[in-house]
């Protein structure tokens, strides 16, 4: 369980507070995709506790902000995160990619249908957010869409049709936040296609504001997304990739580092890490 | 094609002002002719997503997604290829609120660079996307009324529109889900898609003594399986039409046929060849590709049965007398060769070739 006492609680506690309840609920469901859950946590969490206006009263209304999660196998970590605050229920967790289950990376929501309501879209495969954010955006200009990427994802060329798009028309309520945690699953992203190098230039270049921060500090991360602009903005969050079970690397291969679930003594090994972080 | 776009266009345009939670997207191309006034009427509802298909789609779903409706008129080879993924999860999946009317559908466009541009694929590949209705009218007046349909219905639409013509224009009863008939034949039954209703339609088949019942397959998804069964029952044989490959209406039909085990004679007249390394207009490419100059043969062979009487043969084109001929022509060889014979043997004989000939009829 957590407990949130937001008036008294941090937001570091909080957010180890989601990190120990992820890693946790993960082991016992046997859920993999870690790293990258973890790197986009801090993004989340800003998101949905400081920037945008989902509330339990408006989750289940299509008048208000949205929070696009574009690398959806970081799925857990987004339903951990509504949980701590109150956006989903505990069932949500407890039945991800189980059986029956309420959601798993790919999820059927129904505008409006209560349980998942606060989870905006399911896009499945990688890049489809940002042309999805991109339609509401351009529907609904009263409200903010936020958009989280991958840096491995800006590898697919659906991404640059959307940004060109995005650029194009001047949608500034939209920003997209790049989740920059340098791998992908076969190996660092330098190695297989340099978007580290490229894209902030190559986005920058189709009329954004490009604003680099902290992936990991929830402030920064608060103060890019909410900079004023007359652009649509992209932040490029820096981040480590699973910066809690970092070790594993040393011990697997990338690609299952990627998609691994923890052992016992590395769900302990995180939950210490996590405390001492 | 141009006088059919701006029929469309007409059609868009009335949504366009009575409607003010419609949205309209365009990919390059179709502007100018088919939608010149939309971006007039109503620019905050109006999109130019240029040379980006994909995109085009995912826009039409988040689009979709804050309540809306939204015609997206894209090109049908990109449509079912290149944006694919985004129809099958951003619109299928997600159940958006998009009507996609996919234009240049079929091969009648090979002038712009042919296998490239031909959508002979798509009815297969839509058709496995979830919650997609797919309708493809055979008149321009069917478009217009399937365009209204689709605004009027929630949900997604795939419309696949060929090049069809103004002046083709049946009296068929337009139901929303039911193939519309063009004439009271029994003698077979001819299943067209598109433009390819208008091309059974001229080519005079009464001519070669067979009247054929010709339906309109208008609902690609969800098909009109009772139809069909219905024509399983009457035993009346089937044919298929279309300008797709493997995967269109003749494997929805051969489906329903093998799901029922029927015993119906079956014909699919589809492109059979892989062989797409052609250049030329319509008629030599859909001859090369389809045999389509071959199709009134065709259907002509696959009604003709064949009578063969100690040595000689008999080709009788109407199906449904084959029966009585049988027992006919049974009959009257075996009396003269039996008449020698004693009376008992001559009836024994007659007994047990009269129940083969049943058993065979």
């Amino acid at each position: 369980m957590i407990d949130v006492d937001s008036v008294t609680m941090t937001d570091s506690d909080r957010v180890k507070n989601i990190k120990k309840f992820f890693f946790e609920n993960a082991h016992k469901s046997r859920i993999g995709h870690l790293p990258s859950a973890l790197s986009c946590l801090e993004i989340l969490y800003t998101l949905y506790n400081k920037v945008a206006n989902i509330t339990k009263q408006n989750k289940g209304d299509i008048n208000r902000d949205r929070v696009i999660l574009s690398k959806e196998h970081a799925r857990f970590g987004q339903v951990c995160t509504l949980f701590e605050c109150g956006l989903v229920e505990k069932k949500v967790v407890d039945t991800y990619l189980q059986d029956g289950g309420l959601c798993g990376h790919d999820m059927y929501n129904i505008v409006g249908s209560e349980k998942i309501s606060a989870i905006d879209i399911s896009c499945g495969s990688l890049g489809h957010g940002l042309g999805v954010g991109a339609g509401i955006a351009f529907a609904d200009k009263t409200h903010n869409t936020y958009i989280v990427v991958g840096d491995g994802e800006l590898q697919e060329g659906s991404c640059w049709e959307a940004l060109m798009f995005i650029g194009h028309l001047q949608l500034k309520n939209i920003v997209v936040i790049v989740d920059r945690n340098n791998q992908q699953i076969d190996n660092l992203t330098k190695n297989i296609i340099n978007t580290h190098k490229f894209c902030p230039n190559a986005i920058k270049a189709f009329d954004f504001n490009v604003i680099e921060c902290n992936g990991h500090s929830v402030v920064e991360l608060e103060q890019a997304i909410k900079l004023k602009s007359e652009q649509p903005k992209c932040v490029i969050a820096n981040t480590i990739k699973g910066k809690e079970i970092y070790k594993n690397l040393s011990k697997y291969n990338f690609a299952t580092y990627h998609w691994g679930c923890t052992t016992d003594d590395e769900l302990e090994q995180a939950i210490l890490e996590v405390d001492n972080g | 094609m141009v006088e059919q776009l701006q029929i469309l266009g007409n059609e868009l345009t009335k949504i366009a002002y009575q409607d003010s939670d419609t949205y309209f997207i365009c990919i390059d191309g179709f502007e100018n002719i088919t939608i010149p006034n939309i971006n007039k009427i109503c620019p905050n509802r109006f999109i130019r997503c240029g040379i980006s298909e994909a995109n085009a789609v995912s826009v039409a779903s988040g689009i979709a997604l804050t309540g809306k409706c939204v015609f997206l008129i894209i090109v049908s080879k990109y449509a079912s290829t290149r944006a694919l993924e985004q129809i099958m999860i951003d619109v299928g999946y997600n159940n958006a609120n998009v009507k996609i009317i996919a234009l240049k559908g079929g091969i009648k466009y090979n002038a712009d660079g042919g296998y490239s541009h031909w959508a002979i694929e798509d009815i297969a590949t839509v058709r496995t996307i979830p919650n997609i209705t797919i309708l493809n009218p055979a008149t321009n007046d069917e478009l217009c009324h399937q365009v209204k349909f689709a605004h009027n219905t929630k949900g997604c639409f795939y419309i696949r529109v060929e090049n069809l013509h103004s002046n083709f224009n049946p009296l068929m009863q337009l139901q929303n889900y039911k193939m519309p008939q063009i004439n009271n034949g029994k003698d077979v039954a001819i299943i067209a898609e598109g433009s390819m209703v208008e091309y059974v339609c001229n080519l005079d088949i009464e001519s070669i003594g067979i009247k054929p019942l010709i339906l309109n397959a208008s609902v690609l998804k969800p098909f009109d399986k009772a139809t069909v069964i219905n024509l399983i029952n009457k035993k009346i044989p089937i044919i298929t039409i279309e300008e797709q490959v493997r995967g269109g209406v003749g494997t929805i039909v051969a489906e329903i046929i093998a799901e029922h085990n029927a015993n119906v004679k079956f014909l699919p007249i589809r492109i059979d060849s892989e062989s797409y390394n052609i250049v030329g207009g319509y008629n030599f490419v859909a001859d090369k590709i389809m045999d389509l100059s071959n199709t009134l043969y065709k259907i002509a062979k696959f009604c003709t049965i064949k009578i063969s009487i100690f040595g000689h043969s008999l080709f009788i084109i109407k199906p449904s007398i084959k029966g009585r001929l049988y027992l006919m022509f049974g009959i009257v060889p075996l009396l003269s060769i039996k008449y020698r014979h004693t009376k008992q043997k001559y009836k024994l004989s007659v007994k047990l070739y009269l129940f083969g000939l049943i058993r065979l009829v």
